[in-house]
């Protein structure tokens, strides 16, 4: 069997004290689709972000394709929610883009026409290039959307972990992104993403991870996505889970 | 008069060394705080800045304490010192317990600030020799500038345009979005680390000029102001660096010009001057050119509206009236007679409607302009009651409202919706558009 893309193994992840995550085990084969799917407040954003690492664990690990997340984060890329940054910022769309090529530059490194190329070029795949001079300020929800999935892109990552990109998006943006999301897989990259609408599911995505603070169930789309599954995940029953949860906090801001 | 003049000219000869130190003094310090303050701005931590200038106070007085030495770069290693605590600490309340930011800056900046003061007045019943006017960090005094100083500021400047030009990348990144900062591996806590170092820094070299009350104006408000002219980052620092200089210039001469002035406080009113101008003058952010927007935006519908009810009233009469006059149009349309007044002298200049006598009535175009509006207000209305359900008696102000942002675009996408329409749910018929009109004949 080959080397998964993402392996998570037995991962408990605290946030602020109070762990969201529960012993978590998956991996994503290379070249999938996969969303992460649960309620609100099942842990999704702060999954996708203990993959990356970005989150310390309490327990367990994360390889990318066999390795340490941390030795891997070059070929890892990122697209967070539209809400996590100030809009306002005084930036351009071409600018934000560019993050993702020189953000790891050192600062001696002057841009280069390669990086100037890749960043046209994840412009034009998303249908943003028009815009590329405006002030970040200026776009619609789908299109600052696309500015963050362009910068991913810009990367020219292996795999591609994003929070929700279809949320509060028009539906052309909706479309191009998953047009995006088939080539991607076209070109054997892995996209990972935290996803909401149930009834779109099935169409976008080949791979499913149900998480409702701990695994429900992962794997083929068509074997896991099951009225069982969905019931487990979203039906509750997790209580005593909470309640545990939030003893943990309590002591833990007690002590 | 001419003695001002004679003042000036003085001033500007700079022979004397005293106006040459604070003169560059103050200007390199606006230069320097104008910079850094843009990111403290962007990141929206303002109240650092002045938490961090009140910290400030202890370490110089204890630093003096200690070494009976006023040289600028111990006190300034003093004050450091005291901030770095008073950083690490509001960091600490802030990540660790349930106090919110600006709970724990105000906490911190009261604290330290009496902390500074109780140690200022023990020191002065000691028998501590030179420690006459070391009080006056408190509010600043350039007068007392000296070489030594300068050449501090200087250093210290260059240090913080260096540091910016040098992180201006990773910086720039880590305020808009750290968490993507940290995921493609950016040392984030360093550079978060030697942004506050630079803030640190830049406070402190302020206190001998502006003192511990008035340094976070320096740092804060040349951003505010820059940030209304560009959205480029790069321009702001630069347009903010600018003003922070230029108001020290200013305040400089100013203090020479009449002596009992302070240059601290003249600077700070200069930079809130340029704010001022800033807020209301600014290209498209400033709130003049906004006002002239919201005024001319509202024209526009009052002329939409009259022209729309004209429409209306015409088309109620089988056979074609001569024309309609003011006080027809004012009992459907609810607007002041002077209003009225002055909407139809504008479409009148733009041979959208004639007058004849007190008779109203379209020109051609007038007269298609008024027909497009009452199409997209009944599309728009058969829409919300076809597709919303809501109840005809409902959809008139919400119609009111949308029609005059609806584009050719949209109306197109409407088109499509109510294939079937040809009446708004009061009944009346919607005006086909004047192309279909064409294609038909």
């Amino acid at each position: 069997m080959s080397i998964p893309a993402v392996e998570v193994h037995d991962l408990t992840v605290a946030y602020r004290q109070r762990p969201v995550l529960w012993d978590i085990d998956f991996s994503i084969p290379e070249g999938c689709l996969a969303a992460v799917v649960g309620p609100n407040g099942a842990g999704k954003s702060t999954l996708l972000k203990a993959v990356m690492g970005l989150l310390p664990s309490t327990s367990g690990y994360v390889n990318i394709f066999g390795e340490p997340v941390l030795n891997k984060r070059s070929i890892i890329a990122y697209v967070p929610q539209r809400e996590e940054v100030d809009w306002d910022f005084p930036i351009t769309v071409q600018e934000v883009v560019m993050m993702g090529r020189t953000g790891r530059l050192p600062f001696w490194r002057r841009v280069s026409t390669h990086d100037r190329n890749m960043v046209e070029q994840a412009l034009t795949e998303v249908g943003i290039f028009d815009l590329k001079h405006r002030h970040i300020s200026e776009l619609s929800g789908g299109q600052q959307q696309r500015v963050f999935i362009a910068r991913a892109l810009a990367q020219d990552a292996a795999i591609y972990l994003m929070d929700e990109p279809f949320a509060g998006v028009d539906a052309a943006t909706e479309k191009a992104v998953i047009e995006l999301f088939r080539k991607l897989k076209a070109a054997r990259k892995t996209v990972i993403c935290v996803h909401h609408d149930l009834h779109t599911l099935a169409d976008y995505f080949d791979y499913v991870v149900l998480v409702n603070l701990r695994l429900v169930a992962a794997g083929q789309t068509s074997a896991t996505l099951t009225p069982e599954n969905l019931n487990k995940t979203y039906g509750g029953r997790l209580g005593l889970l909470s309640e545990i949860t939030e003893r943990v906090r309590k002591r833990q801001v007690d002590m | 008069m001419t003695g001002m003049i004679q003042e000036l000219a003085n001033f500007w000869s700079l022979s004397d060394r005293n106006v040459l130190w604070v003169l560059l003094g103050a200007a390199l310090l606006g230069l320097s705080n104008g910079i850094i303050g843009c990111f403290a701005f962007l990141q929206r931590k303002s109240l650092i800045g002045d938490a961090l200038a009140h910290a400030a106070l202890p370490g110089v007085v204890f630093m003096f304490y200690f070494t009976h030495s006023r040289d600028p770069w111990l006190l300034l290693a003093g004050a450091g010192l005291s901030c770095i605590v008073a950083h690490v600490c509001s960091e600490y309340l802030i990540r660790r317990t349930k106090i919110k930011e600006d709970s724990a800056l105000a906490i911190i900046l009261s604290l330290s600030f009496a902390l500074g003061v109780f140690m200022l007045s023990m020191i002065q019943k000691l028998p501590i020799p030179n420690q006459a006017g070391l009080d006056k960090i408190l509010f600043g005094q350039a007068a007392a500038m000296n070489s030594a100083d300068v050449k501090l500021l200087a250093i210290s400047s260059c240090i913080l345009v260096l540091l910016t030009l040098l992180c201006f990348r990773s910086w720039r990144l880590l305020v808009f979005d750290p968490v993507y900062a940290t995921s493609i591996g950016l040392p984030v806590r360093w550079l978060q680390g030697a942004l506050s170092a630079a803030l640190v820094l830049a406070v402190v070299i302020g206190l001998q000029l502006a003192g511990v009350v008035l340094v976070a104006a320096l740092i804060l408000t040349p951003a505010a102001a820059a940030r209304y002219w560009t959205n480029k980052l790069g321009t702001m620092l630069i347009l903010a660096g600018m003003f922070g200089a230029l108001s020290g210039v200013f305040a400089t001469q100013v203090s020479y010009l009449a002596p009992r002035m302070p240059t601290g406080p003249w600077m700070v009113m200069a930079v809130t001057a340029i704010f001022a101008v800033s807020l209301l003058f600014a290209p498209s952010r400033g709130l003049l050119i906004r006002a002239l927007r919201r005024h001319r935006q509202q024209l526009r519908i009052n002329e939409e509206n009259v022209l729309r009810t004209m429409y209306k009233l015409l088309e109620q009469h089988r056979s074609p009236l001569p024309g309609l006059d003011s006080a027809q149009i004012l009992s459907f349309r609810s607007m002041l007679p002077q209003q009225l007044e002055l909407v139809l002298k504008r479409l009148k200049r733009r041979s959208e409607i004639v007058q004849d006598g007190a008779l109203i009535n379209f020109t051609s175009s007038g007269y298609q302009h008024a027909r497009a509006l009452t199409r997209r207000h009944r599309l728009w209305e058969a829409y919300l009651a076809e597709r919303l359900g809501l109840a005809a008696d409902h959809v008139h102000r919400d119609a009111e409202e949308i029609e005059h942002i609806l584009g050719p675009d949209l109306e197109a996408a409407l088109l499509d919706e109510l294939e079937q329409s040809t009446s708004d749910p009061h009944g009346r018929s919607i005006p086909r558009s004047i192309s279909k009109e064409h294609e038909h004949e």
